[in-house]
């Protein structure tokens, strides 16, 4: 008899410290699950089958203690009803833990970025205003320009709720306007890539710094200098400019044939008043539509 | 008199840069601070006729916090500018009704005609 409670009392003992050993396992594999970003599925399943023997041996311990006989069953069952059930719960809340972690660290992210283009902007502007230089103040202002006009693509596709294009027409606009320059954009409903339509901006950057000192009047007429941005074929796109009054400088040709070599393809000068530079779509636009429609 | 602008900016090259715009057009300028507890203390020490606030500021009080205040003690419009794209903090910030939202990096032609429509002046 006392054998037996000895016995009884051994296996009442073991079964308590496997079932605290197996919650600690449980808890650890959940918590690296948690934790990972990728290879989390391994530590999700150990942590499962661990919280089932865990359970299992709770119950095995609560079967001895208080003699619930409804428990007789639970082991041989619990396997094949309950695990499915927790993998799939514990599946639906990582991955929910997961995106919500992932949305976070993207919107910050987006929030460094576009502070940090912001700093990047004021500093040049402070520079430009303490400098007694007019020529260092133009050159400045020259490079602050050509960073809003990174900075420009960045908010309106961040800020549109479409954060993988940017609607053209708007974008080029809002930079021909900025500077006063009396350039007639016409990019109708075209949307690029945010990537794409970054680089179209520093192309329209470089143009519209270009045509400052050319004749607008007479532009909304077709007289003044007009940049154009348009689909011309299946994939593929070009951005034209007409009404250079003088050579471009050699710094902002270089910068010209830098983004369309970005872009995947080449500067064209016609006659050294108009340019095009033509370049596969990378997707994601839409098609092209007369401003006027 | 000039309209007095409390400017409030955590991030001293952007504080720098506004400064000099808004007092090329005109304003006098209370500030810059960069921490909510002294916005509200310049605020209520000086007054303003606009605010200008960053969201994230450099102490555990928000720009949204700051404009909470001045709307229960004032009429002074404020208009938020921020480089946060957050849902949560938007709709918080959109709760205060502000006179403008503006997102950085700005447009310093759309920063311009917000500031003076809220001020009811015309450019």
């Amino acid at each position: 008899m006392a054998e037996k409670e000895s016995g009884m009392s051994l296996s009442l003992a073991v079964n308590l410290a496997s079932s605290a050993l197996y919650a600690a396992g449980t808890f650890f594999s959940a918590r690296e699950a948690m934790r990972r970003r990728f290879f989390a599925a391994p530590f999700l399943f150990l942590g499962a089958a661990l919280g089932i023997e865990c359970l299992v041996s709770v119950s095995n311990v609560l079967e001895r203690i208080a003699a619930f006989s409804w428990l007789d069953r639970f082991e041989e069952y619990a396997e094949v009803l309950i695990l499915p059930f927790v993998l799939v719960f514990a599946y639906s809340w990582t991955s929910a833990e997961r995106l919500a972690s992932n949305e976070a660290y993207v919107g910050e992210l987006h929030h460094r970025v576009k502070n940090s283009l912001q700093i990047v902007e004021s500093m040049l502007f402070v520079q430009a205003a303490a400098s007694d230089s007019e020529e260092a103040r133009s050159e400045l202002a020259e490079a602050r320009f050509r960073v809003s006009a990174l900075g420009a693509a960045e908010r309106l596709s961040l800020d549109s709720g479409e954060p993988r294009t940017v609607g053209m027409q708007a974008y080029l606009s809002s930079l021909a306007e900025s500077i006063g320059s009396g350039v007639l954009v016409e990019a109708g409903g075209l949307a690029l890539p945010t990537s794409q339509a970054a680089s179209c901006g520093l192309v329209a950057a470089e143009l519209i710094l270009a045509a400052r000192g050319s004749p607008s009047s007479g532009a909304e007429s077709g007289g003044g200098p007009r940049l154009a941005l348009r689909r011309i074929g299946e994939g593929r796109c070009a951005i034209s400019f007409e009404g250079l009054s003088s050579p471009l400088p050699a710094f902002s040709e270089e910068m010209l044939k830098a983004m369309a070599r970005k872009l995947g393809g080449e500067l064209r000068l016609a006659e050294g008043t108009s340019l095009a530079i033509e370049f596969p779509d990378a997707g994601g636009g839409e098609p092209w539509r007369p401003a006027s429609s | 008199m000039a309209a007095r602008i409390l400017l409030v900016e955590d991030e001293p090259l952007i504080a720098w840069n506004l400064r000099i715009l808004i007092s090329g057009w005109g304003f006098s300028i209370l500030g810059p601070v960069e921490r909510g507890r002294d916005a509200i203390e310049a605020f209520d020490r000086e007054g303003a006729d606009l605010a200008l606030l960053d969201i994230f500021l450099a102490d555990s009080l928000s720009g949204i916090e700051v404009a909470r205040h001045i709307r229960s003690t004032s009429a002074t419009p404020f208009i938020f500018i921020t480089a946060s794209r957050d849902m949560g903090t938007m709709e918080l910030a959109e709760a205060e009704s502000p006179a403008a939202m503006i997102s950085k990096p700005y447009e310093e032609g759309r920063l311009k005609a917000e500031v003076f429509k809220a001020l009811g002046l015309e450019i």
